[in-house]
């Protein structure tokens, strides 16, 4: 079908930047570290590099709306933790609980997404403050103690197990990737989701529910954070109050050196599996070379600013970051 | 009028030019304004007085001619420059800081200090009274400046402007946000301020303002200056209109009218305060109906009050003799309203969505079950309407801002056909298109009408109205005043009632200075 193959084409061309650069860090990284090729390095860095995937799924649905998730860290925390205390204090059967987890973060992502389109509140601000929050709330139900998890109902396949030769994480990305990708292209909402992102007026000009999407929206990435604390929490054998406070932050840095685009809009799953790669491998490239974890610590920081600076690139060409916008100037007749 | 004091020329402006993307903004130039006199720019939007007045306030170079002040030839780079040589602008919003009081604000920039960082209050205070009772004008200096009425703002604004050198005053529209009351004393000042010699370039949409204050007027269309009129008695108004409007290359006009059906739209009472008040218009099946009047007279906001866009209004909308609820643009679709807007590139298209995805974003529902997109139902949509309105474009999946603003046009109107909308409510929908494509678009309305559905035209350009409507009414500072009928009205007719009853404020003025 034309329309399939000339999609397709130019998904490839707007990913071509983000897969260059992944080579790059790549060759880059087995010329300074042969292990870094290692089959058991790759299948680590895949397995680390799933968690990322499925946040930044997340992520990528709330960015080309034009908004912005920042809560995603500690809301993964605080549903570990509950999913822990169903576990342990509770004694709930796995399937109950994991359901419970899932359930709070499609809760917590509604109160997002509430917040930000059904009183248009400024989500930076809003998102920020739930990350605090919930961050306080984790640490309050466990009083800031881990809940281990350790041969508790098998709970530990969902971060550790295979199917086959597969990494169950991995899986799990893979089919979350094949879905969202079918929900992304082929969905009214889907399609909503990049008109709103583009230009809000017109999507809601030509009766397009953008509210009660846009709400949908943060949910979707309140469930995707929460399949990624299963999976986290799953592979460090317990439930843990600060289990991914950098979550958000990777999965922005990762959205955005994949090519996805900050102001809303433009972007699409196969950039941010790219860019989500890109993060991962760069951050094991460094733990192999022995940087420390503070160092590593200032180059997520400068991954999501050279990320943003690219992508002003992207969008608007170099004049942009001498501060002299002229897409943006208006026309004064 | 225009007597002993205004001989001396203080601004002159030779062969400016100045381009844009896709439009020369002004067109070789000149123009000249005298020592204390009150000079008008007029002419429709995008005829050039904008772009005029931020070349003379230095907001941007032009690309070619020359300004002259006082006989010395001047380059303004940034607004700054402009200041500094005594060109002050008075904004249509007023640059003031709200939380701070009348002294204060007038003194902003010129602040008296007893050395950095101490301000001389006493000296502050001095200097507000000082410049205040040269215009005349008394005001409770301690007041903050957010419990002022809007024409008190604006002497504030224009005090502070004072302040320092003043030659020449641009005044952009400033009796837009006033009151009647409040008009009259703005005019006081503006006379005070020409006795004292200062040079004031106005521009209005209101020509009876001409009358009472202006001493020259010069017409602006098209990027181009049409003429500059001394204003006295032999000065007619329609004159005027008659330059600003231009008399164009007869446009063609493919509509015949087609027998109305019965009332598909009815408004009684329709009323959003301060913007339009009490609307009674009807609409039936088969008929274009044209609204219009001047810019800000409650034309645009009617319209987008029919789209569901601004919903604070009271009154009733009645569809096929049923009442409607119009709170969101989903309900006035839900009835089959379909806005063609006049900001097309912000409400119209999504400039970079593909042309088959702005064709089918209001109909996604329409195209496949539970929430999927049918791609081949989509595509065939898109082909058809395409086909139909004959859109010029390479293929479906081009991005939309890569067309014509014609082709973009005709994109809103065919997702709005896609939609099978009945009513379409369009504001300016040829505004900033080219000659072939504006034909085109009316060869569709009248289409559209013949296929029984129903158009309403709200417009501001009057030849348009005329050729293409069926019925027109003309708004006026809000309220319906005049309605007429296609084969009864006469063009010199649909102006005078648009721009209202002008000569008679004239005489008016007259006598009462005389």
């Amino acid at each position: 079908m034309k329309l399939n193959t000339e999609a397709f084409k130019r998904r490839m061309q707007e990913s071509s930047a983000s897969l260059i650069l992944l080579g790059v860090i790549i060759v880059a990284m087995v010329f300074l570290d042969r292990r870094f090729f290692s089959a058991t390095n790759i299948i680590n860095i895949l397995r680390i590099g799933a968690i990322t995937v499925i946040a930044v799924y997340g992520q990528t649905l709330v960015l080309l709306t034009g908004q912005i998730d920042l809560s995603m860290g500690s809301m993964a925390s605080l549903v570990s933790v509950i999913i822990g205390i169903c576990l342990t204090w509770y004694n709930l059967p796995l399937a109950v609980s994991l359901i419970i987890g899932l359930i709070c973060g499609i809760l917590l992502g509604l109160v997002n997404g509430v917040l930000v389109f059904y009183f248009n509140l400024p989500s930076f601000i809003i998102t920020f403050g739930m990350l605090t929050s919930l961050s306080g709330l984790a640490r309050y139900l466990t009083t800031s103690t881990p809940i281990e998890l350790v041969g508790v109902c098998n709970f530990e396949i969902f971060g550790r197990g295979f199917i086959g030769p597969i990494p169950i994480p991995i899986i799990i990305a893979v089919a979350a990737f094949l879905i969202l990708r079918m929900i992304v292209l082929y969905t009214t909402y889907g399609r909503t989701l990049y008109a709103i992102g583009y230009n809000r007026n017109v999507a809601r000009l030509s009766g397009r529910k953008v509210v009660s999407i846009g709400i949908t929206t943060y949910a979707f990435a309140g469930l995707l954070t929460a399949i990624t604390a299963i999976i986290m929490s799953s592979r460090i054998y317990c439930a843990h109050p600060d289990l991914a406070s950098d979550l958000a932050f990777d999965a922005i840095a990762a959205a955005a050196i994949g090519g996805v685009s900050l102001q809303g809009g433009k972007g699409n799953l196969l950039q941010a599996t790219v860019g989500a790669l890109i993060v991962v491998a760069l951050l094991n490239g460094l733990t192999l070379l022995n940087v420390s974890t503070y160092m590593q610590m200032v180059t997520r920081g400068l991954i999501i600013i050279f990320a943003v600076m690219l992508n002003n690139v992207r969008t608007e060409g170099f004049t942009n970051l001498t501060g002299i916008s002229l897409r943006k100037q208006k026309v004064g007749v | 009028m225009n007597t002993e004091m205004g001989n001396e020329s203080l601004l002159r402006v030779e062969g400016v030019s100045k381009a844009f993307p896709g439009v020369q903004a002004l067109d070789k130039v000149d123009f000249e304004i005298k020592r204390g006199e009150v000079h008008f720019l007029i002419g429709e939007n995008g005829a050039g007085k904008s772009t005029l007045i931020n070349i003379l306030s230095g907001k941007f170079p032009p690309d070619e001619g020359k300004i002259w002040l006082g006989g010395e030839q001047v380059l303004f780079a940034r607004p700054i420059d402009a200041q500094k040589a005594g060109i002050k602008t008075i904004h249509q919003e007023f640059m003031l800081l709200p939380n701070l009081d009348v002294a204060e604000n007038i003194t902003i920039g010129h602040r008296p200090m007893v050395m950095v960082p101490i301000v001389n209050w006493k000296e502050t205070y001095r200097i507000a009274e000082e410049i205040l009772g040269k215009l005349n004008v008394k005001l409770d200096l301690k007041r903050k400046v957010s419990t002022l009425l809007a024409s008190e703002k604006q002497i504030v604004d224009i005090a502070r402007a004072l302040l320092g050198e003043a030659k020449l005053l641009i005044m952009d529209e400033p009796t837009s946000a006033l009151s009647s009351g409040e008009i009259q004393n703005l005019f006081k000042l503006v006379k005070e301020l020409r006795r004292q010699g200062i040079a004031i370039i106005y521009i209005s949409h209101r020509l009876e303002e001409l009358s009472e204050i202006g001493d020259r007027v010069t017409v602006f269309r098209d990027g181009k200056k049409v003429s500059t009129h001394v204003v006295d008695k032999d000065l007619h108004t329609d004159f005027l209109v008659e330059e600003m409007v231009g008399t164009r290359i007869e446009e063609q006009y493919p509509h015949t009218p087609v027998t109305p059906k019965e009332v598909r739209l009815k408004t009684e009472g329709l009323c959003l305060p301060g913007t339009y008040n009490d609307i009674n218009i009807e609409a039936r099946r088969g008929e274009i109906v044209g609204i219009t009047g001047v810019i800000g007279s409650g034309m645009e906001p009617l319209a987008h009050s029919l789209a569901g866009i601004l919903n604070e209004r009271s009154g009733q909308v009645f569809i096929d003799g049923n009442p409607v609820k119009l709170k969101t643009p989903i309900d006035a679709i839900a009835n089959n309203i379909g806005l063609i807007p006049s900001d097309r590139r912000d409400m119209g298209v999504i400039v970079d969505f593909p042309v088959i995805q702005n064709i089918s974003l209001p109909l996604l529902e329409m195209l496949g079950k539970m929430g999927w997109i049918n791609m081949d139902s989509e595509e065939k949509v898109a082909q058809e309407y395409a086909k139909k309105l004959n859109i010029v474009t390479p293929n479906l999946y081009a991005a939309t801002k890569n067309l014509s603003g014609g082709n973009q046009q005709k994109i809103v109107i065919a997702k709005w056909l896609a939609k099978a909308a009945e009513i379409l409510v369009c504001i300016e929908p040829t505004r900033g298109i080219d000659v072939g494509a504006k034909t085109e678009i009316y060869a569709l309305f009248h289409q559209m009408v013949e296929d029984g559905k129903t158009v309403l035209l709200f417009s501001t350009d009057y030849s348009e109205v005329l050729g293409m409507c069926d019925r027109i009414y003309v708004i006026r500072d809000g309220e319906i005043v005049e309605e007429f009928k296609h084969d009864n009205v006469k063009r010199e007719q649909l102006i005078a009632a648009v721009f209202g009853e002008v000569k008679k404020s004239r005489s008016g003025a007259r006598e009462s200075e005389a």
